[in-house]
């Protein structure tokens, strides 16, 4: 690619968070979290580039350094070209986000009142405004909801008309955190298509999500993210090329209750390369042991070990790799882990 | 179908009218969301009313000839106007500094602080529209209410009210409320790091109403008081509104500072006050802003 279709450069990126530990009533110690260490990315005007990692990674920082509301600690940021600190008013006329999802708009003005709002906040003239607001309401199918409160809205289309506020600049590039992240399946899979539809019409998008599959289904380039650092990137593919060796099985077990303590003997089977284990916040759903094998006879020892310790299996199934998978291998940890506990918190 | 994505940002400029455009849209919407919360502000109409009936009963109660006493001190001939003007001032500033004070605090609660920093208006331009609007809203409301206190306390007022005098009360009242609003924005600002609202501004009302000088001449405030009370705006308003319609000394006068009868230097010293408050919340705003984005952002609360 050449350099003129580079649209976002970061070059060793850092933001460290101050924090104090409190030892007395009178008494603090100051530390530091390290929320982005290093980070380096390049992203290609026209792409769906999206940041996977777990939560507390450091994706919402990086997403806010890049669109002008957070500052660095250190290190470089350029959007089109431009310094996102010193010509911070000049990036933000080509650049929208949703960052806080449906939160991101006022409640008690209509859709419409938002985006005429918004609008002129871009310095975009009245009649265009008007435009852009016919344009949007077609292409998100919002007819009959725009001229509402916004508070009256379902949740799937609060975030449907905080998405239509980000597109109201039609914006070089928008900016995307977990936009899915809270939306029913169906919505969230109306919100997939409408960002793909957006980058269909030349709009480069920079996505967050922890979610793999959203990450594999859209993007055109990952980079994964984990405790503050870019640790592999790719296309979708080139990443399960890289880190999946073809022989590997991949199996995924459903148990009938967590085994944490037992997870270190799975561990040492010799034919298990990985082991990591989802536990669900919604208590009526069951655990899952995602287990990567070098061979069958793996598959044996680890339901021995669940014997052993009157762990039942509820369901098993060996799987395609998946990005997940990628990530597994890489850290050892499955992506809907939380790392912002383990780091002190952001 | 709109222009393709290079022509529509030609169409783009920022220049005096584009910021118009943008203070007369932030009117819009403020005035969209007050819509929703109309009845909130008869409070606004009521509480100089109830407030002035206190002192009133207070006065007769101590002696059936306070008037005279307070003549004396304040050199109002009409106490029942003089406290009226000193609630409803005092109620327009507590409606600034709440509209003010909070507004950060609150776009930040709702999540849409960072939807508005985000955007490429400068602070300047959002604060002028918030203060265009929260002046007209708080004014219009105290317009009312004073009315309505006068017409209750002291109906013989208007016998000797001329337009003039109203027009002259009305440009002291803007003044002193820009500078209330630079004051009140520095106040907000400090509400973001501190993320404390209710009892922070709730102490300030009290001490404000205090130092102003609401039912009572400044001149019988402690002197360290007194002091503190001249870098108050809400003060000199207050003061040159009562010197316009009730023809007591003006604020110098009544501090001894300066002995004269012409309200013209307060003039002056308001103005100074409403260009002193307005740059230094400007200021503030930005200095928080930008060691926000230094720290966690504008979303943590």
């Amino acid at each position: 690619m050449e350099q003129r279709d580079l649209v976002i450069e970061v070059n060793d990126l850092r933001k460290y968070y101050p924090s104090k530990e409190r030892k007395s009533l009178f008494k603090s110690v100051k530390k530091e979290v390290k929320a982005l260490n290093g980070v380096e990315l390049k992203v290609n005007q026209g792409e769906i580039y999206t940041l996977l990692g777990p939560n507390g990674a450091g994706k919402t920082t990086l997403i806010k350094i890049l669109t002008t509301l957070l500052h660095p600690s250190s290190g470089k940021v350029k959007i089109l070209g431009m310094d996102v600190i010193k010509q911070a008013k000049d990036v933000r006329m080509h650049i929208n986000a949703m960052l806080m999802g449906e939160r991101s708009v006022y409640w008690k003005l209509s859709g419409r009142q938002n985006l005429e709002f918004f609008g002129a906040l871009y310095y975009i003239p009245k009649r265009e405004v008007e435009e852009r607001i016919d344009f949007l309401i077609k292409e998100l199918r919002i007819e009959d909801i725009i001229d509402r409160p916004v508070e009256s809205y379902s949740s799937g289309q609060k975030y449907k008309i905080s998405f239509a506020k980000a597109l109201i600049n039609d914006p070089e590039i928008l900016f995307l955190d977990e936009p899915t992240a809270t939306l029913d399946p169906r919505s969230a899979r109306e919100m997939r298509e409408l960002i793909k539809k957006v980058n269909e019409q030349g709009t480069t998008i920079f996505l967050t999500t922890h979610n793999m599959m959203e990450a594999d289904e859209m993007s055109h380039y990952i980079s994964i993210l984990d405790y503050g650092q870019i640790i592999a990137e790719g296309t979708p593919q080139s990443l399960k090329d890289q880190f999946i060796e073809d022989e590997t099985i991949h199996v995924e077990i459903k148990i009938d209750r967590p085994i944490n303590g037992h997870l270190k003997e799975i561990e040492t089977i010799p034919t298990v390369v990985k082991v990591a284990q989802h536990i669900p916040s919604n208590a009526k759903e069951f655990p899952v042991l995602s287990v990567i094998l070098n061979d069958d006879n793996g598959i044996i020892d680890t339901l021995r070990v669940l014997q052993k310790y009157k762990v039942k299996v509820i369901a098993m199934r060996t799987k395609q790799p998946t990005l997940e998978d990628v990530f597994l291998s890489l850290t050892g940890r499955r992506l809907d882990e939380d790392t912002s506990l383990k780091r002190g918190g952001k | 179908m709109l222009a393709s994505k290079k022509d529509f940002f030609v169409k783009r400029k920022k220049n005096i009218r584009g910021e118009l455009t943008i203070v007369s849209s932030i009117f819009k919407q403020q005035f969209a969301i007050f819509k929703a919360y109309w009845a909130a502000y008869i409070i606004f109409i009521l509480l100089p009313i109830v407030f002035t009936l206190v002192p009133i009963l207070i006065g007769r109660s101590i002696s059936p000839n306070y008037e005279k006493n307070f003549e004396s001190v304040t050199g109002a001939s009409n106490a029942e106007a003089y406290m009226v003007l000193g609630s409803v001032v005092w109620v327009l500033v507590i409606g600034i500094l709440w509209d003010f004070s909070t507004f950060l605090r609150e776009e930040q609660l709702a999540g849409t602080l960072e939807s508005l920093m985000m955007t490429p208006v400068s602070r300047f331009t959002l604060a002028i529209g918030r203060a265009v609007f929260s002046t007209t809203i708080n004014l219009f409301f105290s317009l009312i209410s004073v009315t309505l206190g006068l017409a209750i306390y002291s109906p013989e007022i208007f016998t000797s009210l001329t337009i003039l005098k109203v027009l002259l009360s009305l440009i002291v009242l803007v003044i002193s409320t820009i500078a209330m609003i630079g004051l009140s924005l520095v106040i907000g600002s400090l509400v973001i790091v501190s993320k404390e609202i209710e009892s922070i501004i709730n102490a300030l009302q009290w001490i404000f109403g205090t130092i102003m000088g609401v039912f009572f001449s400044i001149s019988l405030l402690p002197w360290p008081i007194r002091i503190f009370s001249l870098f108050f705006p809400g003060t000199w308003g207050l003061n040159d509104v009562r010197t316009i319609m009730l023809s007591t000394p003006p604020m110098l006068a009544v501090l001894g500072i300066i002995p004269h009868d012409s309200v013209i230097i307060d003039f002056v010293i308001i103005i100074i006050l409403g260009i002193v408050w307005s740059v230094g919340g400007l200021k503030t705003f930005s200095w928080v802003v930008e060691s926000t984005k230094k720290k966690e952002g504008l979303s943590k609360y």
